[in-house]
């Protein structure tokens, strides 16, 4: 048992597409005092069906890559996104050359950890984070603000485009995937084309900075 | 609270005035150019059905000048006057209501009129309508006058209308004396060039109006523009939006064979049913402008390439009338040339190509906006580019399949055409005199041998680069395999051991566990920068030009192959100069250059069996320069020319590809600096020198 802000937790559930992989996971959190829990198969049936049987006392532990095996037909980020709306604390293992986190759902992720070997204590500040968070109290890296971004230029080859948040830096350009756009907002892409999101302006890696809920600029 | 009954004293009606300041700053805000005002006057002229437009301009190029504008369409009466001409921001043009002609109007507030006409500072009107052929109406508005009243209404303005004895030719002229501003001579060319381009000059059916500006420039510009060289053009793409939203399109080549056909499901991206957007038709002529292309054309690369200067780029045709500023000279609404940067073979630019999109819009789906400086961007204009993108995107695949189907036809062809030339030339030394004939045999021979070795080293070399990228592809594919699961998997387990161990005992941890724990790590550590350094060379991100921060780069390469370093009992030594020096390219370049020389230098150490092994990094900053030089301390460059270590191929390893070098030669090449080596430096083996330009160095 493991108490964490209000939360007592029990049991974690473990999210890879690796059997091997999940079983390595279990060391560090039976070594935590906790329940291990395999989730086997979330590709038959719905796949967020495992989120209904949920406990309170529950957390999750996820891994990004989970399509390689006839595992899951989405990616940890959007298994994570998910959980968290539904009021689950969760971390997100990737290492740095995974694929990027998609934007949009990265707000839903306050328990990210770069690293695929995740020891015990890490895990154990990623779920506070992420019970603080739910509770209503982001850390200032995570708090988002409603500030402009503008687009710098366009990959159309690569189905992303560049943006620039001048509140956070007018010289670094972000990749943003038009997979992580409301669609009305993906018509609308184009160099100096100007809108509003929610950013993270506290984040200090690029690759943290989260966009969400887009506005047309008026 | 009390409340005390109140009756009504008195009733007072008011209206809502305006200050003359708006008339003012409409004019100035709505058009900031002499030529946008122009435009206006010519397209009010359109919607009054005249055929003819002529616009004079006197002494314009000092502010104090007069322009004149004159037209044959239907004219006004007086009321028309007052109750039209003299509104602001109501005009009682609508797209829905067809002039007389069958127009649409190109008007929508009569805003444009009112600062067109402030470009002066007086304003003649004389206008006769169609219907009262024997009145003449004329209006003069002295605009000072309102700049010295407070309301627009504080000034009175006096139509006059005379009557003739006979009938008078219908139509309006509008005269605007006293500059506010003088007109450059590239305002007059580009009014030109927007009158010249007003009514679609490149349409078969002309629209019946034609608008003439007396000046030379519009004359030379009229002649260029009539000379319409759509057949030369190597491809015209066709495409057409229909009313419920659905997109065809066609490709014809340059004699006028039909080449592709799309229909709807080929142009529409997956996930979309139809285009929102209002009927259209979308027409692009592509030239390839080189000399193999136009040796069978009528017209010469010169007049085309002018002709696409002055006119290239797709305009829209908005109920037949151009709407500024599409297809305009620094105007590329369609991303067309940073498109054909990408690929350049099979993209259009716009000075490559010439196109207009027609827009028939009876619904009103397309605004204007008021300043004139193009349509609303709302969803029916985004649906209209996204049509005509998706059509140029169509056709870019079309003509990349046939580069394809060219380039597999070339393979094939090349050599039996290298045979028939072979045969051709010994039928020709046939007829030469015996003893001539054997010694042109042999120089052709000796020529043939030369040729056959430089071919079959050509092949070698691109059979070497097959094979390197193979083993590239493959290295990226274990290295993300290895990278994901195995390791993960080893390191979780071997952290769980160690934590258990220490657990149970400290002092059996570290008398027994501690030693070959770390053994698995570091030859973990190693095993994953086998991964990583694969995977991090791969980044598409770094593939981009950007800026590159040279020392931070260094730094970066050398904590990736700090593992592989440590396991090859490597020393580095870093002397880098101060601040941190930055150019702009591809980092992945510099990443190639660092990670050759780094591995060249591991090699040699391994081939000769150093034992002190030392490899220093060291910059120095010269005016705009960065000079990099790697020397260690392996056997240095023996056994082969200084000159020719940077051959593709040549090596003095037996398991060595010979392109480390050639690699790196070219990467810096490509960042315009330059390479060079020393066969002996301080620590006794090679010495590499890097020097690459700078734009800057931030000092830390």
């Amino acid at each position: 048992m493991l108490t964490i802000g209000n939360r007592q937790i029990e049991r974690v559930l473990i999210i890879d597409d690796d059997p091997e992989a999940r079983s390595s996971y279990e060391y560090a959190i039976e070594d935590m005092g906790l329940t291990a829990h395999q989730v086997r198969d979330i590709h038959n049936g719905s796949e967020l069906s495992f989120l209904d049987q949920i406990q309170p006392s529950d957390v999750i532990l996820c891994d990004y890559h989970l399509k390689k095996h006839a595992y899951a037909s989405r990616n940890g980020d959007w298994v994570m996104r998910n959980g968290f709306q539904k009021g689950i604390p969760g971390v997100l293992c990737t290492s740095i050359h995974e694929a990027p986190i998609r934007r949009d759902y990265l707000r839903y992720i306050p328990g990210l950890l770069r690293e695929s070997n995740p020891r015990p204590d890490q895990l154990s500040y990623a779920w506070e984070q992420c019970v603080e968070e739910l509770r209503g109290n982001p850390r200032p890296s995570r708090r988002p603000w409603r500030t402009l971004v503008c687009v710098d230029n366009v990959d159309e080859e690569r189905k992303r485009f560049y943006a620039v948040v001048p509140a956070w830096s007018t010289r670094v350009k972000v990749p943003i995937d038009f997979d992580s756009l409301p669609q009305n907002i993906r018509d609308l892409v184009e160099p100096d084309q100007r809108f509003y999101a929610l950013v993270n302006t506290g984040a200090m890696d690029p690759d943290n900075l989260f966009f969400d809920e887009w506005e047309e600029r008026p | 609270m009390v409340v005390q009954a109140m009756s009504d004293l008195r009733s007072t009606t008011s209206h809502l005035r305006f200050s003359t300041g708006i008339v003012r700053r409409l004019g100035e805000e709505l058009n900031p150019t002499l030529s946008k005002g122009i435009l206006e006057l010519a397209k009010n002229a359109y919607d009054a059905d005249a055929t003819e437009c002529r616009i004079e301009l006197h002494d314009v190029s000092q502010p104090g000048g007069k322009i004149t504008v004159r037209d044959n369409g239907d004219g006004m009466t007086s009321s028309q006057i007052t109750d039209s001409w003299l509104v602001l921001g109501q005009s009682s043009k609508r797209s829905a209501i067809e002039t007389r002609l069958g127009r649409i109007p190109a008007g929508s507030k009569g805003l444009g009129r009112l600062a067109a006409l402030r470009m002066g500072r007086n304003t003649f009107l004389t206008t006769t309508s169609r219907q009262e052929k024997n009145l003449l109406h004329e209006l003069p508005i002295e605009w000072d006058k309102f700049d010295n009243a407070q309301i627009a209404e504080d000034v009175t303005l006096n139509i006059t209308t005379r009557l003739a004895d006979q009938n008078l030719p219908h139509g309006t002229e509008i005269r605007i004396s006293d500059l506010r501003s003088a007109c450059s001579r590239m305002e007059v060319k580009r009014l030109a060039r927007e009158l010249v381009l007003l009514a679609d000059p490149f349409d078969d059916i002309t629209q019946g109006f034609n608008p003439v500006l007396s000046a030379p420039e519009f004359e030379d510009l009229e002649v260029l523009v009539q000379n319409r060289y759509f057949d030369d053009a190597e491809f015209h793409l066709s495409a057409e939006v229909t009313e419920n939203g659905e997109a065809f399109a066609r490709i014809i080549d340059w004699r006028g064979n039909l080449l592709y056909e799309a229909r709807h499901s080929d142009l529409i991206p997956k996930g979309r049913e139809i285009y929102e957007c209002p009927p259209a038709k979308f027409d692009i002529w592509v030239f390839i402008l080189n000399k193999d292309t136009f040796s069978s054309r009528r017209s010469t690369i010169s007049e085309v390439r002018n002709w696409l200067a002055e006119f290239g780029g797709v305009h829209i045709y908005y109920n037949d009338l151009r709407v500024n500023p599409y297809g305009g000279q620094d105007n590329d609404w369609l991303s067309m040339n940073l498109r054909r940067v990408r690929s350049p073979e099979e993209r259009p630019g716009t000075n490559t190509s010439i196109g207009r999109v027609v827009v028939h819009d009876q619904q009103d789906q397309l605004r204007e906006k008021t300043d004139r400086s193009g349509f609303i961007e709302n969803h029916a204009f985004y649906d209209l580019r996204s049509f005509a993108c998706d059509s140029m995107d169509w056709m870019a695949k079309c003509r990349l399949r046939e580069a394809e189907h060219r380039r597999q036809r070339a393979r094939k062809t090349v050599p039996k055409q290298s045979d028939t030339a072979q045969h051709d030339f010994m039928s020709t030394i046939a007829d030469v005199p015996q003893e001539m004939r054997l010694v042109i045999k042999d120089a052709f021979k000796s020529y043939e041998s030369s040729r056959d070795r430089e071919v079959n080293m050509l092949q070698k070399e691109v059979q070497l680069y097959r094979t390197l990228s193979t083993a590239g592809i493959t290295a990226a594919t274990f290295a993300h395999e290895s990278n994901a699961n195995p390791i993960k998997i080893i390191r979780n387990c071997i952290a769980a051991i160690e934590r258990r161990s220490q657990k149970i005992s400290d002092e059996l941890f570290l008398s027994q566990f501690q030693k070959p724990i770390n053994g698995v790590k570091r030859s973990l550590n190693s095993l994953a920068v086998l991964g990583s350094a694969t995977l991090s060379l791969l980044d598409h991100e770094k593939r981009r030009n950007t800026r590159v921060d040279l020392h931070a780069v260094l730094n970066k390469m050398l904590e990736i192959f700090s593992p592989f370093l440590r396991g090859a009992d490597v020393t580095v030594i870093k002397k880098f100069a101060s601040g941190s020096p930055f150019l702009r390219g591809q980092r992945a370049a510099v990443e190639s250059i660092v990670t050759n020389l780094l591995n060249n230098s591991i090699a040699a150490f391994e081939d000769a069996g150093t034992h002190d092994r030392v490899i220093e990094i060291s910059s120095q900053i010269m005016d705009r320069s960065w000079c990099l030089s790697i020397s260690d301390s392996g056997p240095g460059i023996i056994g082969i020319c200084k000159s020719d270590i940077w051959l593709p191929g040549q090596t003095t390893r037996k398991q060595g590809t010979g392109l480390g070098l050639t690699i790196v030669r070219d990467a810096v090449l490509d960042l315009g600096g330059s390479v060079d080596a020393m066969e002996h430096g301080p620590h006794g083996g090679a010495v590499i020198i890097i020097h690459l330009p700078i734009i800057g160095n931030e000092r830390c």
